[in-house]
């Protein structure tokens, strides 16, 4: 038991490592000054700190107002993606239409379809309202996404018969179980698709590079990417921008935590 | 990684495609650009003179990030404060890769920029856009004298006769020596290896002596390759590198790719060099050489400042940096040639003082003294004669011999430009494909060269099939 157990634990503290690496390896390039970068593995034992890579990449990527840029359209996306899939779930869970299971088929075939293959027609789209350089550009085309209504409608199908029946003797219609009773029972599954969404409407880069020039409307991935170069000399350079860019999904994921991991776990007790 | 991964890879297979539609449908997508279109091949450069007020011009820069695009910013900012007449407005558009796409892309019917900086590689991609003017018809309509400018550079950049675009940040490959490790095995760190064989030979006493963990740093590219049948005098394309008619085939599959094939599979075959792989990073194989692993290596000249910034900074301070013309094999008519970018001058849909403020940019950006300045920023090589007269490069090169060296090697090249093709980048997978095959799965020289032909021809016959049928 106690062997078992202690393997449990190197395994875990293993894994925890290998994905924890990486990050403690950009965090301590961010704080050190660029000549220490080179000096492997002497690098990973941090001294001589300095917040002037911080400085420097604010200033040379713009990312005070890139941030805020990514902040707002981040905030859209995840909003409209998580009404628009809660809506589109619920109807495929719970109201009976005709060819209800084709539409849902088709529905589910656009999550084959790679981003790349839409962009150029997504661009013209959007180039066709005028809507180059504005939010409208970096939004419109992400409200509505397949995974996530597939994500929450099979947390809605876990939903009770008996529930339903019952708010439905209660007087509650649509509006009122979906409200009362659907999102509630379905939270850990909206939460981590809120997280999945928030993670990819933030690491956007290819779109936002394409539909918008000016500083007013450009995203943090763009200012990360021109941090990014060749020069070994200026490593602490890009790795200041990505911990600074990262800090938004640290916080979420921090905060998030806890719905995530009922998220995970609520099928393995249900039944 | 992955995601700065992806959007490459896209690019990769993307761009002929990209630029095939957007000339397809180029009748049906200008908006009201008719007029225009008619004198996209003119310049107008009086319209300058009659302006009241600044004109605007939008300038998308990519490919140059951290200290290169700080380098651009102060460029852009002097040019504004320098004049009234024009305001320049700098935009980032990510690597040269995604700023060539994004410029395809906004061919059907986007926001063009006024002026655009790509890399060389996309020179026949942008002529067969059709929407810039050749800086020719400036260079003509103005009388501009460019004769101070380094026939190299302008060569490479040359097609049919017309200068496309404007020339501005410009680098060769050099090869990069460790001195004390040539002095550790008895080689004359004053005298590099000047040919193949030297090469091989000069790695053969480094590996003896243990100087270093062996004789060169190799990684997958086809730049080198290319530039050694430059200095042979030899093209890779036919029709003079697709310079005096369209190219249809590969002419690597010779002679001189035969003897550059068997000098890279000897180093392999007797353990001389060391493989870091595709590079991508970019500073593979300077590091091998910082770490003593290696003692030379082929690389761009443009990264000689940042070696000297990581050597101010108290990193592999015992590397004794030397730098070389690229050895190889050398001819009367041959020479390195060109790496690096120019500025495109945008024609559809622009108006004439638009197109004569760009121009006033370009030229502006050309003159010896920013160049010098642009130089001395950066690490490019100037691109004017007298620019290296001037403090700024002068100076420099009085402290650092070695800077001079990417220079000298330029202005000495009788080398034609460059194969101007649009699949540039499958050629050059093609390239890699070869040397790969035969590096790391063993693939006789003979074998490597017709695999490498036959993926070049086929990505030429595919992308002339779609633009010029």
């Amino acid at each position: 038991m106690a062997t078992r157990t202690i393997g449990r634990y190197a395994l875990l503290t293993f894994c925890a490592v290998v994905v924890f690496l990486p990050i403690y390896v950009a965090v301590v390039i961010a704080i050190q000054p660029a000549a220490r970068v080179v000096d492997f593995p002497g690098v990973l034992l941090p001294k001589s700190l300095t917040l002037e890579p911080f400085r420097n990449a604010m200033r040379s990527g713009n990312l005070g107002r890139y941030l805020v840029n990514s902040g707002v359209v981040t905030a859209f996306i995840v909003g409209g993606q998580v009404i628009t899939s809660i809506l589109a779930a619920y109807a495929f869970a719970f109201v009976q239409f005709p060819f209800k299971r084709v539409v849902f088929t088709l529905f589910l075939a656009t999550l084959m379809v790679p981003a790349e293959a839409t962009i150029v027609a997504n661009y013209e789209t959007i180039q066709h309202f005028g809507w180059l350089d504005s939010y409208q550009a970096l939004v419109m085309p992400f409200l509505a996404t397949a995974f996530g209504t597939f994500l929450i409608r099979q947390a809605f199908l876990g939903v009770p018969q008996d529930l339903r029946d019952a708010s439905a003797l209660d007087g509650y219609g649509h509006w009122g179980f979906l409200r009362g009773v659907a999102v509630p029972l379905a939270r850990p599954a909206i939460a981590a698709f809120t997280v999945f969404s928030f993670l990819l409407a933030w690491n956007q880069y290819l779109w936002p590079l394409l539909v918008t020039n000016d500083d007013a409307h450009r995203t943090v991935q763009i200012g990360l990417k021109s941090l990014a170069g060749a020069n070994v000399a200026n490593l602490n350079l890009p790795a200041a921008g990505a911990v600074i860019a990262g800090l938004p999904i640290f916080f979420l994921l921090l905060f998030f935590q806890r719905h995530l991991v009922r998220g995970l776990t609520s099928g393995a007790v249900k039944g | 990684m992955t995601s700065t991964m992806r959007p490459r890879f896209i690019a990769l297979v993307l761009s002929p495609i990209l630029l095939a539609v957007a000339c397809s449908s180029g009748g049906s997508g200008g908006s009201g650009g008719d007029s225009a279109q008619a004198a996209a091949g003119q310049c107008p450069v009086a319209a300058l003179d009659k302006v009241t007020e600044p004109v605007n011009i939008t300038f998308w820069q990519s490919g140059l990030s951290q200290s290169l695009g700080d380098a651009i910013k102060t460029m852009v900012g002097n040019y504004n404060a320098a004049q009234q007449k024009v305001h320049v407005t700098l935009q980032f558009q990510g690597t040269y890769d995604e700023g060539s796409d994004k410029y395809l892309t906004a061919l059907r019917g986007g926001t063009l920029p006024d002026l655009v900086l790509l890399e060389e590689t996309r020179l026949q991609l942008m002529i067969d856009s059709k929407s810039v003017i050749p800086a020719q018809a400036c260079i003509d309509a103005a009388k501009y004298d460019t004769s101070d400018h380094l026939p190299a550079v302008l060569r490479e950049f040359t097609v049919d006769k017309q200068l496309w675009p404007m020339p501005f940040n410009v680098s060769n490959p050099v090869l990069y020596y460790d001195t004390n490790d040539f002095a550790k095995a008895g080689l004359d760190p004053n005298a590099p290896p000047k040919t193949f064989a030297d090469v091989v030979a000069a790695a053969k006493k480094i590996k003896a002596s243990g100087a270093a963990g062996t004789g060169l740093a190799w990684e997958m590219s086809a730049w080198y390759f290319e530039q050694w049948f430059a200095k042979a005098g030899q093209t890779v394309v036919d029709h003079d590198n697709g310079r005096a008619g369209r190219a249809e085939k590969a002419t690597l599959n010779n002679a001189t790719g035969k003897e550059i094939l068997g000098f890279v599979k000897q180093l392999f075959d007797e353990g001389l060099a060391l493989n870091v792989g595709r590079n991508e990073s970019g500073t593979d194989t300077l590091l091998a050489l910082g770490k003593g692993d290696a003692a030379m290596t082929a690389y761009t000249s443009a990264a000689l400042s940042s070696i000297y910034d990581i050597q101010a900074a108290g990193q592999f301070t015992d590397v004794g940096v030397g730098v070389a013309p690229l050895p190889g094999t050398d001819a009367p008519n041959g020479g390195v040639q060109v790496g690096g970018g120019a500025l495109w001058l945008v024609g559809k849909g622009k108006s004439d003082v638009t197109k004569a403020a760009s121009w006033d940019f370009a030229k502006w950006l050309n003159e010896p003294v920013q160049q010098a300045l642009w130089s001395k920023l950066t690490g490019y090589i100037p691109i004017r004669k007298s620019a290296v007269t001037l403090p700024d490069v002068a100076d420099l090169w009085k402290t650092k011999p070695t800077f001079r060296v990417a220079y000298d090697q330029l202005a000495a090249s009788h080398a034609g430009g460059g194969p101007s093709i649009g699949p540039y980048k499958e050629f050059r997978s093609a390239i890699r494909d070869g040397l790969e095959a035969m590096v790391l799965k063993n693939m006789s020289v003979d074998d490597a060269l017709a695999l490498m032909e036959k993926e070049a021809n086929a990505a030429l016959t595919s992308y002339n099939e779609r633009v010029a049928p």
